[in-house]
């Protein structure tokens, strides 16, 4: 046997030492959350989001789906006690929407601090509380020295700090650990009809068409893309499906490429959808 | 003593919301079978103080009406610097079997009587119909006719409104004229017995200065403070002295105040309601020497001793602070006054109309003691601190409140409690004292924690002028909570809530007690008031659930889907234009911020019709939307007027 350890050991262990060293001083299993699906959850380095931390949601456009996402995991790691901070600095913020998803407004907490300059404090505050679980916030146009102190702060306390910044803040620097993209995908009854699992089935006897297109249309879609990560790969994406029932979120059935739509098509064939609403 | 304060929940709200001052207000409570059911109403807040409302009873069926009502079943006259009251003459209430309020301060000096037909017990509905038609009647001049031409009207009125008002604001000519109306609106406020008392609480504690046992009436209904004078006249200068003292302070507060001073609490407590005027043998009631009199504050009213039964012969049966039902029981039989009653025997007293009769006259005429349930002196906990030399440097004087935070603290830790309101005052010679409120959402004595809070607020502070003074008062305080510590648990788990805490105090102590809420559901079908926020730190006797109807977490989500309503909804919709197919039908394109938006697919309408008791209803059709892209929207049509508004988005 020889003491001597191979190249590919030697290379390995000083990759382990570089990523410690990117990521920071924790490498706890224990502080691990879970975004409740799968497949989002492949995307990250170690397979989870990690406490302590800051994590970006980018929103493509109004509407994208970004917020709701960045509460489901809220919710998630509001699951095992802690407080929810939402700063709603522009007095938009609606919480029946938020309990609908499932977050428990005994343990929301709603921050509305009428000067710029007490936001980013507040946030700060919020993250090196231990008692708070995620903490969520709609950055503006913040320095480079306030986001490095905010994310010290997410590091010296046991929260998440969830930004929801709007898409031209990808060019910026990343100072979280990492950062998403979120776009809305329009639904399409036609693709989903023909895909939908269990057609010949069980859901198949109740009835043909109307009975899946319901199904589809009470789920959501959500494309999301791994644009950077401290310390890992980045570039994965991921299409997602909300159950706007149950608040869960699944991995979408379509296939990872990317629909061709005709819009002319649409428009002329695809007839006026109307449901019943709530 | 006992000192009435008429229609106790409008003056509070007057004096806790001078900007209602000007405006007309009604106060409803939630029936118990459903339903919202008027308590009290003023056409002005501020003449409401005024009001005289010791009339006498015109109508025994007034007597029977719901308990929830203050004054509205006494004919009422006018009163301004008269004291007349005529036994139900004069006012339109004569020959009719109507419960009247009258209101006195406009007209007074006309002589005329205007008199509104809302009453207690009415439904909300209603009240506000009439209330604004009352309004317009006042705006259009004619209200200065007698009162039989408006008791008529008033009851065709009544008629009209009832049948108008049965579906959510159709729009009607009333409905129409309504919203025209260029007067302010009629103000609603919940009934709040909760917050009543706790004012009325306070105001006994301020009372102790007139006297060391200052108790609150009991019963449903508290309106009445009661102060044990005994022997105190003397240091005033005689008794009419000391009601005119006290008669005097209460006009400073800006309250209406009706005093009595008698023997026992009975009768003052009958007197100061139900004054003698016209009626029969008021032997003496008006006080020996002057200062009895009132001269259109207040009045003050001195019952010789010994003369109690004298003195309340000849008031009404109510005044004996009987049950209704025994008070209908006394009526049907024919005896309306206390003479009538006293000179019934004991024993047909007891048989006949059960224990509580003989014991409120027993107590009225001083045979049986009752006591005062006085509230105990609550020690002071406010030190000062005097600089030698004004001083604007912010060392002495963090200084010099660290001192008197210490002080204070271990006061409060003696008796096991904390504080959870503070005042810092900082006096200058020359300008007016600024004052300093810090809020805890958890009690605390512990110095570091409250002085961090304290330096926090005093960043923001400028001082303009040397200090010369610092005064520290603790407001409000609570228990301490001691939790045991374990020895092997998690340092997380048996911190957080203490954590929690601090971190609101902080919070709030540098962004405000209103920045830092916490959300609560409402039961309510639009979307702008589905929800409330109260405030985390502060005082912990203002807790909410106390107005606010809360549904649980679960029952919203059973009703709601994940996605039925948007994350983000703008407080005021915006206006949008939009292409629709047809008229009613959905949206098919819309512009917002110079972009045509494609719609593909829309959910809905959704309609909701709601808030008719508020000044404005609310009857919109609700689409859920997603453009061509996948942007997900929340529009509505307005039914009134077809338009279009953005109300949220599903971020």
């Amino acid at each position: 046997m020889t003491l001597r350890k191979s190249k590919p050991e030697i290379l390995h262990a000083l990759a382990e030492r570089v990523r410690s060293l990117e990521q920071g001083h924790r490498a706890d299993p224990g502080q691990h959350i879970s975004s409740s699906c799968a497949a989002l959850d492949r995307l990250l380095p170690q397979a989870a989001f990690r406490r302590s931390s800051l994590v970006e949601f980018l929103a493509a456009g109004r509407g994208s789906g970004a917020s709701t996402l960045a509460l489901i995991l809220a919710r998630q790691a509001a699951a095992e006690g802690g407080a929810v901070v939402v700063l709603d600095h522009d007095c938009s913020f609606y919480p029946p929407a938020a309990a609908a998803l499932g977050i428990d407004l005994e343990n929301l907490m709603v921050l509305r601090p009428t000067h710029a300059r007490d936001h980013a404090w507040a946030f700060d505050q919020a993250l090196r509380c231990t008692a708070v679980a995620t903490a969520v916030c709609s950055p503006g146009k913040w320095s480079d020295a306030t986001l490095r102190r905010l994310q010290l702060a997410a590091e010296s306390g046991a929260a998440v700090g969830l930004l929801l910044r709007p898409e031209v803040a990808r060019r910026e620097p990343l100072w979280a650990d990492v950062r998403l993209l979120v776009s809305p995908l329009p639904s399409d009854v036609r693709d989903r009809v023909s895909k939908v699992p269990g057609v010949g089935t069980q859901e198949g006897r109740r009835g043909s068409a109307s009975a899946y297109e319901k199904r589809w249309l009470l789920r959501r879609r959500l494309r999301v893309e791994l644009l950077r990560m401290r310390g890992g790969a980045a570039g994965g994406v991921v299409e997602l499906e909300l159950d706007e029932t149950t608040g869960e979120l699944h991995e979408s059935l379509a296939p990872q490429t990317s629909h061709v739509h005709l819009a002319s098509a649409l428009a002329a064939a695809a007839p006026r959808r109307r449901s019943t609403g709530a | 003593m006992c000192i009435w304060l008429p229609r106790w929940p409008l003056q509070r709200l007057a004096a806790a919301r001078p900007e209602l001052k000007d405006r007309a207000v009604l106060i409803y409570e939630a029936a118990p079978r459903g339903g919202l059911k008027v308590v009290d109403y003023s056409p002005k807040l501020a003449a409401a103080e005024e009001n005289d409302e010791c009339g006498v009873m015109n109508d025994e069926r007034s007597l029977a009406i719901s308990n929830s009502t203050t004054l509205g079943h006494e004919g009422k006259q006018n009163a301004v610097g008269s004291r007349q009251r005529a036994k139900g003459a004069g006012i339109g209430g004569c020959g009719s079997r109507e419960l009247e309020i009258a209101d006195s301060a406009h007209h007074s000096s006309f002589g005329v009587h205007r008199l509104h037909v809302i009453r207690p017990g009415m439904p909300l509905a209603e009240a506000v119909a009439l209330a604004e038609w009352e309004r317009e009647r006042e705006e259009s001049g004619s209200g200065g006719r007698g009162s039989g031409v408006g008791d008529e009207a008033a009851r065709g009125a009544r008629r009209e409104a009832s049948k108008k008002i049965g579906r959510h604001c159709r729009s009607s000519p009333l409905v129409s004229r309504l919203s025209s109306l260029p007067l302010q609106p009629l103000h609603l406020e919940l009934d709040d017995p909760v917050a009543d008392r706790l004012a009325l609480e306070d105001l006994a504690q301020w009372c102790q200065r007139f006297s060391p046992s200052v108790g609150v009436e009991s019963g449903e209904r508290r309106e009445s403070l009661l102060l044990d004078i005994t022997g105190l006249g003397r240091l005033a200068g005689g008794e009419a002295a000391l009601a005119a003292e006290v008669s005097k302070a209460f006009q400073a507060r800006g309250l209406t105040a009706h005093i009595a001073i008698a023997d026992t609490i009975g009768t003052a407590w009958a007197v100061t309601r139900f004054q003698v005027g016209v009626m029969e043998q008021g032997s003496g009631i008006r006080g020996q020497g002057s200062g009895s009199r009132g001269q259109g504050s207040g009045d003050e009213t001195i019952v010789p001793p010994g003369q109690s039964l004298a003195a309340i012969r000849g008031l009404p049966v109510e005044a004996l602070r009987l049950a209704p039902e025994a008070v209908t029981l006394l009526s049907e039989l024919g005896i309306r006054a206390i003479g009538q009653v006293a000179a019934l025997g004991r024993s047909t007293l007891a048989s006949r109309f059960g224990p509580q009769v003989l014991e409120r006259l027993d107590q009225a005429t001083g045979v049986t003691q009752e006591t005062i349930g006085a509230r105990k002196l609550l020690p002071e906990l406010e030190l000062s601190w005097d600089f030698e030399y004004p001083t604007t440097r912010r060392e002495p004087i963090e200084l010099a409140l660290e001192k008197l935070i210490a002080r204070l603290a271990r006061d409060l830790e003696e008796e096991c409690k904390g504080a959870i309101q503070i005042e810092c005052q900082f006096r200058s010679e020359t300008s007016a004292p600024l004052a300093v409120e810090v809020g805890l959402f958890r009690p605390s004595a512990v110095v570091r924690h409250l002085m961090d809070l304290i330096r926090l607020r005093l960043e923001r502070l400028r001082l303009v002028e040397p200090v010369s003074s610092v005064r520290v008062a603790i407001r409000a305080t609570g228990t301490l909570e001691f939790q045991q510590q374990q020895l092997f648990a998690s340092a997380q788990n048996c911190q957080s809530p203490r954590q929690l805490a601090a971190l609101v105090d902080r919070l709030s102590s540098r962004l405000g007690r209103e920045a830092v809420v916490r959300p609560w559901l409402l039961a309510d079908a639009q979307p702008e008031q589905a929800c409330q926020y109260t405030p985390l730190a502060g005082s912990a006797s203002q807790r909410p659930r106390q107005r606010v109807r809360q549904t649980r977490d679960n029952k919203v989500r059973n009703t709601l889907g994940a996605c039925d309503r948007p994350l983000r909804l703008w407080p005021q919709p915006v206006p949008l234009e939009v292409v629709a197919v047809a008229p009613d039908g959905p949206p098919v394109q819309f512009r917002f911020e110079s972009r045509e938006e494609r719609i593909l697919c829309t959910w809905g309408p959704e309609r909701i019709e709601t808030g008719w008791w508020r000044s404005r209803c609310v009857r919109r059709d609700y689409y859920r939307v997603e453009t061509a892209r996948g942007s997900r929207f929340w529009l509505f049509r307005r039914l009134q007027d077809g338009r279009w508004f953005l109300q949220g988005e599903f971020e």
